[in-house]
């Protein structure tokens, strides 16, 4: 610290900070675009659940807040509308308000134990640009994952569906086929890495799966036994010391 | 992934699952944006890992030397550098390293953990230790935590590593060593005399008449002249002393933490005599005795320095032996191992790769969580030693059989288990009984092969609270030190001083507790006639007896040298 009062250009200041106030400029920004010509009760209710989150909440209490909002207080039959600056725009500043909470949350857990984690001003803005840059590549992805499935009322009516229930179902599969493919994938790439220990670990496990009847009936026939003899051998000896 | 990330996830799940059903875009946009951000973080850490895992590479500097086998002195104070370098890539930006240290050694300054705030390519851990017993040592490794910068995805990695050191017993400073006892008018008396030749020592053994090729140097000019016959001096022979160190090791001399442990104290006096004797001139040798362990350690006496480092190795290697796997293992000590292999060896604890068979079900969550650990251990130390199938099932089943894999994993972890008073209650009776027993066997062993001047220091746990424990040990081993000292041995039993006699009770926040004082000072006047039981009865069988955290315990020994080489019983120069 005495190095940083010396040298203004190597300033370094607690990088938990910096998220704290990213993470307030993304959700004043997200307040107008949520909560609209809302009550101002329920604004404010929001950004002390932001501000709590300084002390004990994470990105995942302001997950839940924006989704019981938009659960409860949007209407259910509005058209399919997926403009930027829409939907997206709630999307992108309510991922980034969260993704903001927790790297503020990380960063403030860590600078507790850690007395050396600081980070030049720099590279917090590199991160930060990288963060809003990733957060609307996720955004773009998303749409076009929902855009890939579109609400087929015709085809929900013929099915004896309701249409909403009917794209979830299709979702769904989307979803289990992405998520099973990459589950193949990653799985074959981990099987071919295992070290040699951890193959014969696992190996072990599986003939002991096969196994495990017959092996533990004898395990525990011969540890009853050890026990028996065991009790058998201290009851003689203490009737000879009595003896 | 971590709970908060299973958090987000289920709340992401629903939200999407309710936002399709209820046909809310915008809810359904969120949610999906967020399990998509995600999946991203996830793959972007395991690629990440993935790169930079190959090319880690760590290197260890000790007291600012690299090297892989290390020779330190207990009770010292050692730096240690440990720089990780990533050849090609950067480490992801939240890496935190853990250091694993065994425990033998206590940090006085600076961290065993480190972290980066940035990408970067090198991470440096620097910090002092103090080494504090003497022992085995070897740095396992470097633990590594990998996370994403929200903290919703951890993985764990222990980088491995072979460095190894050796801890060698410090000493007390020696100081002035030279003999406590008067050297002159140390004529012997005739006819009481140890030593059965005569050699060309500086003391006089005794006149003689002339014989042919006597050296003329030797010949007695006065007395010649007196009894008109020529004489001859006939001078002692300094025979150089032998001392021998027995030390009865056993499950109770283990007690404690490293550097606080009875069998320490021992070392710690040992060490002092073992330099004292070399320093004189005197050869030393060492038998370390235990009940548990079967064969005794023993060292042949010799004279040097090449002979005091063996005697120091010895000593070292007997500080670091397991206690036997006789002894019952508890579940403490079981608990401490899966801790041990969770965090040494993270990758093959993993639920997917190591899964017994659910077999054993308890209703208690902590004792179902130990039961699985348990038999998690049981396939890793399986593997480990190379057991087959059967026998890892046996493994978890009977904890006598996991006792000697168990103990031997511990020890080659660097970790050490300090058993309970309970644990101990059971344990102490029958080893301590073995290991006197054994003590009694060596030393009329070594009479057996003893010479002129033997020397015998006997480092016993002769002292416990209960008289008549002492009075068991005592007797045990009487008989064998009677007979050492009617062969004109000198012998001195050195008994090292429990912790609790040696601190006053605990005084949290100034407020003293009379109980526990009252307590402590009932078992110090216990003890206190034990050990006067056991001085009186060894004074009787003609032994020395003495403390082994006295501070003059090593002059005292040398003195019994000393003694041993004058051919006198005490320093007041009776015989």
């Amino acid at each position: 610290m005495a190095d940083a009062k010396l040298n203004p250009l190597s300033i370094r200041e607690r990088l938990s900070n910096y998220w704290f106030y990213a993470l307030l400029a993304a959700a004043i920004l997200l307040v107008p675009i949520l909560f609209g010509a809302d009550s101002l009760v329920v604004k404010v209710v929001f950004i002390l659940v932001v501000l709590a989150t300084r002390w004990r909440f994470s990105g995942a209490m302001i997950l839940v807040t924006v989704e019981a909002y938009l659960l409860f207080r949007t209407r259910s039959d509005a058209p399919t509308s997926f403009m930027l600056f829409d939907n997206g725009a709630l999307a992108v500043c309510s991922l980034l308000t969260i993704v903001f909470a927790d790297w503020f949350r990380t960063h403030r857990r860590i600078e507790q134990y850690f007395d050396e984690f600081r980070l030049p001003v720099r590279s917090f803005f590199k991160s930060l640009l990288v963060t809003v840059g990733v957060a609307f590549i996720a955004v773009m992805i998303a749409r076009a994952l929902l855009l890939l499935v579109p609400l087929n009322a015709y085809e929900a009516q013929k099915l004896r569906f309701r249409p909403g229930e009917l794209r979830a179902i299709y979702f769904g599969l989307v979803l289990l086929t992405i998520y099973g493919v990459t589950w193949l994938v990653i799985r074959e790439i981990q099987w071919r890495s295992l070290t040699a220990q951890q193959a014969r670990i696992h190996l072990r496990g599986v003939l002991v799966q096969w196994l495990s009847r017959d092996l533990r009936r004898v395990a525990k026939l011969k540890h009853r036994q050890q026990i028996k003899m065991l009790k058998a051998v201290s009851k003689n000896s203490t009737r000879q010391q009595r003896s | 992934m971590t709970n908060h990330a299973r958090l987000v996830l289920v709340a992401s799940l629903l939200g999407l699952m309710f936002g399709l059903l209820r046909n809310q875009d915008g809810l359904s946009l969120v949610s999906l944006s967020v399990l998509v951000w995600l999946f991203a973080s996830w793959l972007y850490l395991q690629y990440q890992i993935a790169r930079v895992w190959p090319k880690l590479t760590c290197e260890r500097v000790i007291n600012h030397r690299t090297q892989t086998q290390a020779l330190l002195w207990s009770d010292r104070v050692v730096d240690i550098e440990v720089l990780i370098r990533s050849a090609k890539h950067k480490l992801p930006s939240i890496t935190v390293v853990h250091d694993l240290v065994p425990d033998l050694l206590r940090l006085r300054s600076g961290s065993f953990w480190a972290s980066t705030a940035v990408q970067s390519d090198n991470i440096k851990l620097a910090y002092q230790v103090k080494t504090l017993a003497a022992g085995h040592l070897q740095f396992h490794g470097v633990h590594f935590l990998f996370q994403d910068p929200q903290g919703l995805f951890v993985i764990e990695r222990v980088l491995a590593e072979k460095t190894r050191a050796r801890i060698l017993p410090s000493s007390a400073a020696l100081g002035d060593i030279r003999p406590t006892i008067k050297r002159t008018n140390s004529l012997p008396q005739h006819g009481i005399h140890p030593l059965k030749r005569a050699g060309f020592g500086s003391e006089l053994l005794e006149l003689r008449e002339y014989q042919q090729g006597d050296p003329p140097k030797s010949i007695a000019w006065k007395v010649s002249a007196r009894r008109d016959k020529l004489m001859t001096r006939q001078y002692e022979s300094e025979v150089p002393i032998r001392m021998t160190m027995l030390i009865a090791d056993s499950a109770a001399m283990r007690r404690g933490t490293p550097g606080e442990r009875m069998l320490d104290q021992v070392f710690f006096v040992a060490a002092g005599v073992a330099k004292a004797s070399v320093h004189v001139g005197d050869a030393i040798g060492v038998v370390v005795l235990n009940g548990e362990r079967g064969g005794p350690l023993r060292l042949q006496p010799a004279n040097g320095d090449r002979a005091l480092y063996r005697v120091l190795e010895s000593l070292a290697d007997a500080s670091s032996n397991p206690p036997a796997a006789t002894v019952p293992l508890t579940r403490g000590e079981v608990e401490l191992a899966i801790q041990v292999c969770r965090e040494r060896f993270p990758e093959c604890m993993v639920q997917s790769i190591n899964s017994p068979p659910f077999s054993r079900f308890s209703i208690t969550p902590s004792t179902r969580k130990f039961l699985r650990g348990l038999d998690q251990l049981a396939a890793f130390l399986a593997d480990r030693n190379g057991l087959d199938t059967a026998r890892t099932i046996q493994l978890s089943y009977d904890t006598q059989l996991l006792a000697p894999y168990l103990r031997q994993f511990l020890l080659e972890q660097g970790v050490r288990y300090s058993p309970t008073t309970k644990d101990l209650d059971v344990q102490a009776v029958p080893n301590t009984n073995a290991t006197f027993t054994l003590l009694r066997d060596e030393i009329g062993r070594s009479l057996a092969y003893a010479r002129d001047n033997e020397v015998y220091v006997v480092f016993a746990n002769l002292v416990t609270r209960q008289e008549s424990d002492c009075i068991r040990r005592v007797t045990r081993i009487s008989a064998a030190l009677k007979l050492a000292v009617a062969k004109h041995h000198r012998v001195i039993v050195v008994c090292p001083m429990p912790r609790q006699v040696m601190q006053p009770a605990s005084i949290p926040n100034g407020v003293i507790d009379p109980i526990p004082l009252a307590i402590q000072q009932a078992e110090n006047l216990q003890m206190a006639e034990s050990a006067e039981y056991v001085r009186r009865t060894l004074a009787s069988c003609g032994v020395t007896f003495a403390w082994a955290s006295d501070r003059n315990v090593v002059s005292r020994v040398m003195a019994e040298a000393e003694l041993a080489g004058n051919s006198r019983k005490n320093s007041a120069g009776a015989r």
